[in-house]
C-alpha cells in the first residue's frame, strides 16, 4: 500500500511541491525557534547559585583619582555605616562586575599546561554571606587569607568539571594571577544572566584598598520597608560626597534582565503560533479542496472494494507523505548546524528541537488530513462516479 | 448467483421524488452473458449500481451467494465487491496519475497480494487485453478504446465471478466498440465469468445470452 | 472594466466564504506582524525627533587602552556587554598578548584632543547614564540625567513642549538650568503645566527648569533620559578628572554623508597620536567611531568591528524576515491555486469569449490585490490596537511604538507586494490552461 501511494504521490509532484516547500519552510521557521526556546529554557531551569531577594546593588561613582589609602579609609567608613543600621544582614564589596549587570571580565592562560579561560569575580570574605552562596566543598574566604602566602581564589563547580575533571582541587595551586591557592568550590554562580550559561567562574579576594571595588551589595532583613533606601542613600552621600550613584533591587534587575530574552522569547513562540495556526487552516481548505476533487477516484476505489477505512489512510497518509518528504529535507539541512558547529549552542539542543519541530508538523499535518479524508471517504460510490 | 427481489429505488430531493427503479426482480445465473436496455434515464445505471452493491435499494433485497446484504457500508460488503465483482465504466474511470500497469493492479490493493505477485496478475491482464506493451503509459497517452480496455484488465485482474459493465462501449466508435465486446464475449465463453452490461447499442445487445429492458424503473421484457 | 472586476471580486470572495476566511485570517495577521515590526523599526531606526540627523552622525563611544606586549603570555579580555546576545568571543590569543581597558572617553580626553575636525557641522560633548535617586515623601525615583552642552540641543533635535534649551551661556556660567521630560514632571511635580522655573533638587544641586520636553522614543542611550542639565554642572570630579577614561560621548555631524569616512579617519588618527603618560601600563590607545546603524549594533552583538556586526544583524534579521514571509505567502499560493482552479469551467468560457491570457492573469491579480487589501485593512485595525496593547503594558518601556504616516506608507507598500507575489503564480497557471481540456475535464 506505502509503494502504492508513493507512486502516487510521486506522479503528482507538481501539485505536491508547493505543500512540500511550505512545510519545508515551516519546519526550517519552527526549528529554530524551537532550538533557541530549548536552549534558554534549559539555562534557566539551572539554579542560580545565590540568594536575589531583600538584595540591594549600590554602584558607587568613585573618584578615578583617589589614592589607595584614602579609598580604603573610604570603604571602611561605608562599611561601618551600613553595619550600623538595623535592617542589614550582611554587605559585600563588589567590582563593577556585579550580577546581572551585563559586564563581565574574563582571563585566559595557559600556564597550567592547558588553554583556561575563566570569568573573574572579584570580592571579599562576607560575600558568601551577603548572597548566600551554597559551596561544594572547601570554605569561603577569610580575615586570614589577604595574608596568607599564595592570593587564594573559590572557583565555581563548572570550572573544576571543565578542567579537573577528576582530580581534587582543594588547596591545590594554580596559575592565575601568579599563583593562587583553590579554597573553596562554589556549587553554582550564573550572574550574568537567568538565560546566559554558567561559564567556568573564579572569585578573587580584592583587599579593600583595591580601586576598582566600587559596588556595594547589602542583603537586608525580610520587609525591609522600603524607605530603608532614603536613609542609605543619605549615609552614602554624606560619606561619598557624590550623589550620582544608583540604589537598585537586585530582584529588580534580574527581571529586567531575564526579560531582555523573554520578549523576543515569547514574540518569536507567538508569531510561530500564528504561523501554525496559519498553516493549518490554509492546509485544511487546500486539502479539503484537493481531496474532495477527487470525488470520482473515491467512488472507484469504493467500488473496487477498498472500505472506508482504507480510503481514509491512504489519504492522510498521502499528505503525510508529502510532508515527511518536506521535514525530510529540512532536517537535513538543519542536522548542519550542529554537525557543522555553526552556532555556539550544544548540540542536543538541535536533536531535541528537530524532534519537537518533526512532531509538531506531523500533528497538525495529520489533524489537517484526517478531516477531510474521512469525510471523502463517506461519499457515496455510485454518485460520486455518476457525477460529471 | 444474484437475486434481485423487489428492487425499488426512489431518488429525493426537497420538492421532488423521483422513482428511478419500480419493483424490479431479477434473477441472474452463473455465466450467463445478461444485457440491460433502455432509454436514457430508464434506472439502467442504478440497477447495475444496486447489483454492484456501490447503491443501496429505497426497497427490497439484494441475495449474493444466498446472503442477503444488509450493511452497504460494512468492510464485509467491500470485501465481497473487492473478490466477486468487476466493475467497468463508460467513461473508463481510470486514475491519470498512475500507470496503466499500477491502474491494473488497484482492485489487488485491497487484498492481501504480495506485489510481486500484484505485478503479475496485472500483466497477465494487460496480456489478455492486448495491451502488455503499454504497461508504463499514462492514460492520456491512450485512444478511448485502449483506455477501456485497460479498464476491462482492472475488472478481470481480481478474477470476479461477475462484471458490470455500464456502457462499455458508449464512447466509442463502433470497430473499437466490437472489439471491447469481443473480450468481452470471449471472457464470458472461455472464464465462464457472469457478465451483466448496460448498453443502449441494440447491436451490442444481440451479441449477448439474454436481454432485459428497462422503461421508466419498470422491468418491460 | 475596473469596477466589473471588483464586483466580481467581492462576489468571487463572497462565494466561498471558507477559503475566504483563511485567507483573509493569513494575510490580516501577516500584515499584522509585519506592520508591528515596521512600526518597532521605525521608532528604533526611522529618522524621528530627537535623532532626525542619525544619518549624518558620527559618534565616538568607546575609547580603548591596549597593553602590547609581544613576550607574555597571557590575555585580559574584559567585555562590557549591555545588549540581550550575550555571547562573548574573547577567545582569541593574539601572537601579541594585550590587556586592554574598554570605557567611554572622559571629558577632559574629548575636550583636550577632539575639537575643530575638518567637515564637521556641529558637534557636541555629553555625559550620558548618570543615575540619581530622588526620594519624595516616602516615594523613589529613579532619575536618568544626561549632561550636555549647548550644540547638542542643536543635533539632536528634541520636541519643546514648553521652554527652551540651556545655550552658551548657561554652560559658561555653570547655570543650574534644566530641561526635563514631561513624563519627568508629572511625576516629579505632579502637574506638568507648572513644572516651567521650579526648581528640582538632583545631587546636592538645585536646578531650575526651563524647558519641557517629549521623552525620545528610543532605547539610545544618546537622548533616553528624563532630565538634561549643563555639563558645566556635572561634578568637579568627572569635568576635569585628567584621566582618558571617563563618561563621555561625542557626536559629530557630518556636513554631508560623504564626509563621514574623512571625520572617522581623523578622529581615529588623532586618538593614536596622543601620548601615553604611562607607556608601562599601557602603551597604545584607538577608538572606533561608529555611525548610528553601527553603534547600534555595537550595542547588541560584540563583534570587533561594527561595521561587520551591523552586516551580521542585517543578514540575520532579512533572513528571518524572509522565511517569516515566505511562509504564509506559499500558504497563500497554495489556497489560491485551490481557489481559481475551482473556476476552471469559468475561465474556459471566458476564453472561448475571446479573453486573453493577459486579461485574465490581470484579473486574478486584481481579485488578489482586492482581498489583500481587506486583509490588509484588518491587519491595519489590529496592529493599531496591538501597538496600543503594546506601549500601555511598558513591555519595551522606553519605546513608544507609532502607527504614523510612514508606518502606514510601509505598510501599503507591504500589502501590494504581498498581493502580486501571491497572486502572480496561480494567476499566470491558470491564464495558460487550454479551453478545450477545461471545458471537457471530466476525467478523473
Amino acid at each position: 500500500m506505502i509503494k502504492h501511494i508513493l507512486t502516487l504521490v510521486w506522479n503528482k509532484k507538481r501539485n505536491n511541491v508547493l505543500m512540500l516547500l511550505e512545510i519545508f519552510v515551516a519546519f526550517l521557521i519552527l526549528f529554530a525557534v524551537f532550538t533557541f526556546t530549548i536552549y534558554y529554557l534549559r539555562i534557566y531551569q539551572s539554579p542560580l547559585g545565590f540568594e536575589t531577594e531583600d538584595t540591594l546593588l549600590v554602584n558607587l561613582a568613585m573618584d578615578q583619582e583617589m589614592d589607595s589609602l584614602a579609598l580604603l579609609e573610604m570603604r571602611q567608613q561605608l562599611r561601618r555605616e551600613i553595619e550600623s543600621y538595623p535592617e542589614v544582614e550582611a554587605m559585600s564589596f563588589l567590582s563593577g562586575i556585579t550580577p546581572f549587570s551585563g559586564s563581565m571580565w574574563s582571563w585566559g592562560n595557559d600556564d597550567n599546561g592547558f588553554y583556561m579561560q575563566t570569568a573573574i569575580f572579584p570580592t571579599d570574605e562576607y560575600y558568601q554571606k551577603t548572597a548566600d552562596i551554597e559551596l561544594a566543598e572547601g570554605r569561603w574566604f577569610e580575615e586570614e587569607d589577604y595574608t596568607g602566602t599564595y592570593p587564594p581564589v573559590i572557583i565555581n563547580q563548572k570550572l573544576k568539571d571543565t578542567y579537573y575533571p577528576d582530580k581534587p582541587v582543594l588547596d591545590s595551586l594554580f596559575t592565575l594571577d601568579g599563583e593562587n591557592k583553590i579554597v573553596g568550590v562554589a556549587k553554582h554562580f550564573k550572574y550574568q544572566d537567568e538565560f546566559s550559561e554558567e561559564i567556568p567562574l573564579t572569585f578573587l579576594l580584592r583587599p579593600l584598598h583595591h580601586n576598582d571595588l566600587n559596588s556595594i551589595q547589602i542583603r537586608l532583613l525580610p520587609n525591609t520597608p522600603a524607605e530603608f533606601e532614603a536613609k542609605l542613600n543619605e549615609g552614602l552621600a554624606r560619606i561619598t560626597k557624590r550623589r550620582d550613584f544608583v540604589i537598585l533591587s537586585l530582584d529588580a534587575r534580574r527581571e529586567r534582565t531575564s526579560r531582555l530574552t523573554w520578549i523576543p522569547l515569547i514574540a518569536g513562540l507567538s508569531i510561530c503560533g500564528f504561523l501554525i495556526l496559519n498553516i493549518a487552516l490554509g492546509l485544511f481548505g487546500v486539502l479539503y479542496y484537493s481531496i474532495n476533487k477527487r470525488r470520482a477516484e473515491i467512488g472507484l476505489r469504493r467500488a473496487l472494494g477498498a472500505t472506508k477505512g482504507e480510503i481514509t489512510s491512504q489519504f492522510t497518509l498521502e499528505v503525510f507523505l508529502v510532508a515527511f518528504a518536506g521535514m525530510l529535507l529540512a532536517a537535513v539541512l538543519a542536522v548542519q548546524f550542529p554537525l557543522l558547529n555553526i552556532v555556539e549552542i550544544p548540540a542536543n539542543n538541535f536533536y531535541w528541537s528537530i524532534l519537537a519541530t518533526m512532531l509538531l508538523i506531523s500533528l497538525v499535518v495529520l489533524g489537517c488530513a484526517v478531516t477531510p479524508s474521512r469525510q471523502a471517504a463517506g461519499i457515496h460510490p455510485a454518485q460520486a462516479l455518476h457525477e460529471e | 448467483m444474484l437475486n434481485l427481489e423487489n428492487i425499488s429505488k426512489v431518488y429525493r430531493t426537497d420538492t421532488i421524488e423521483t422513482l428511478a427503479l419500480n419493483t424490479i426482480n431479477m434473477k441472474i445465473e452463473k455465466g450467463e452473458f445478461l444485457s440491460i436496455m433502455g432509454p436514457s434515464g430508464c434506472g439502467k445505471s442504478t440497477l447495475l449500481n444496486i447489483m454492484g452493491l456501490i447503491d443501496e435499494p429505497s426497497e427490497g433485497r439484494v441475495v449474493v451467494a444466498n446472503q442477503t446484504v444488509a450493511d452497504y457500508n460494512s468492510k464485509a460488503t467491500a470485501r465481497f465487491r473487492n473478490e466477486h465483482l468487476g466493475f467497468i465504466f463508460q467513461s473508463f474511470h481510470l486514475i491519470n496519475d498512475l500507470s496503466v500497469l499500477d491502474n491494473v493492479e488497484l482492485p489487488l490493493l485491497y487484498r492481501k497480494v504480495s506485489s510481486k505477485e500484484r505485478r503479475r496478475l496485472a500483466e497477465e491482464a494487460l496480456e489478455q487485453v492486448g495491451l502488455h506493451n503499454r504497461m508504463r503509459h499514462f492514460p492520456s497517452q491512450l485512444s478511448g478504446g485502449q483506455k477501456q480496455r485497460v479498464a476491462i484488465a482492472r475488472a478481470i485482474v481480481g478474477r470476479p465471478e461477475i462484471i458490470l459493465a455500464d456502457e462499455p462501449t458508449g464512447n466509442l466508435d463502433s470497430v473499437m466498440g466490437n472489439e471491447i465486446m469481443d473480450i468481452l464475449l470471449r471472457l464470458n465463453e472461455q472464464e465462464g465469468t457472469t457478465i451483466v452490461m448496460v448498453t443502449h447499442d441494440e447491436r451490442m445487445a444481440q451479441r449477448t445470452h439474454r436481454l432485459v429492458r428497462l422503461f421508466d424503473g419498470s422491468q418491460v421484457q | 472594466m475596473l469596477r466589473n472586476y471588483f464586483k466580481l471580486a467581492l462576489k468571487v470572495l463572497g462565494r466561498n466564504k471558507f477559503f475566504t476566511g483563511i485567507s483573509l485570517f493569513g494575510i490580516s495577521f501577516t500584515l499584522l506582524i509585519l506592520m508591528v515590526i515596521t512600526a518597532f523599526y521605525d521608532a528604533e531606526f526611522g529618522k524621528n525627533p530627537p535623532l532626525s540627523e542619525k544619518g549624518e552622525m558620527v559618534i565616538v563611544n568607546r575609547l580603548q587602552k591596549e597593553l602590547v606586549r609581544p613576550d607574555t603570555t597571557w590575555t585580559i579580555d574584559s567585555t562590557l556587554m549591555d545588549g540581550l546576545m550575550a555571547y562573548d568571543s574573547t577567545y582569541e590569543i593574539g601572537e601579541a598578548v594585550n590587556s586592554t581597558s574598554v570605557s567611554n572617553p572622559s571629558f577632559k580626553f574629548l575636550d583636550d584632543h577632539l575639537r575643530g575636525l575638518d567637515g564637521v557641522r556641529k558637534y557636541t560633548f555629553f555625559s550620558p547614564g548618570h543615575d540619581f535617586n530622588v526620594f519624595l515623601e516616602n516615594r523613589k525615583l529613579s532619575v536618568a540625567a544626561i549632561y550636555t552642552d549647548a550644540p547638542y540641543w542643536e543635533i539632536f533635535d528634541f520636541n519643546f513642549i514648553t521652554g527652551a534649551p540651556f545655550g552658551a551661556t548657561h554652560l559658561r556660567d555653570a547655570s543650574q538650568v534644566a530641561v526635563m521630560t514631561r513624563k519627568l514632571a508629572r511625576e516629579y511635580f505632579g502637574d506638568e503645566e507648572k513644572a516651567i522655573n521650579q526648581e528640582i533638587e538632583i545631587g546636592n544641586r538645585s536646578y531650575r527648569v526651563i524647558g519641557l520636553v517629549e521623552k525620545a522614543s528610543t532605547t539610545s542611550p544618546m537622548v533616553a533620559a528624563d532630565i538634561f542639565l549643563p555639563v558645566s554642572t556635572m561634578e568637579d570630579q568627572d569635568l576635569e578628572g585628567r584621566g582618558f577614561l571617563g563618561n563621555c560621548n561625542a557626536v559629530y555631524l557630518a556636513e554631508n554623508a560623504r564626509q563621514m569616512p574623512l571625520i572617522k579617519s581623523e578622529l581615529s588618527s588623532r586618538v593614536a597620536a596622543v601620548a601615553m603618560p604611562n607607556p608601562e601600563e599601557y602603551n597604545r590607545m584607538e577608538i572606533i567611531p561608529v555611525n548610528f546603524g553601527e553603534w547600534y549594533a555595537s550595542e547588541l552583538i560584540d563583534q570587533d568591528d561594527p561595521a561587520k556586526g551591523l552586516q551580521q544583524i542585517r543578514l540575520v534579521f532579512g533572513l528571518l524576515l524572509l522565511f517569516f514571509v515566505l511562509l504564509p505567502t506559499l500558504n497563500l499560493i497554495n489556497m489560491n491555486l485551490s481557489r481559481i482552479m475551482e473556476r476552471e469551467a469559468e475561465i474556459g468560457v471566458r476564453k472561448a469569449f475571446g479573453a486573453y491570457s493577459g486579461t485574465i492573469l490581470y484579473q486574478f491579480v486584481f481579485e488578489n490585490i482586492i482581498i489583500t487589501f481587506i486583509g490588509g485593512i484588518i491587519g491595519m485595525i489590529l496592529a493599531v490596537v496591538v501597538l496600543y496593547l503594546i506601549n500601555d503594558s511598558q513591555v519595551l518601556p522606553e519605546l513608544t511604538l507609532g502607527f504614523n504616516l510612514r508606518v502606514f506608507a510601509y505598510s501599503i507598500l507591504i500589502c501590494l507586494c504581498f498581493g502580486i507575489v501571491s497572486g502572480l503564480l496561480p494567476a499566470w497557471k491558470v491564464s495558460r490552461l487550454q479551453i478545450a481540456d477545461v471545458l471537457k475535464s471530466n476525467q478523473l
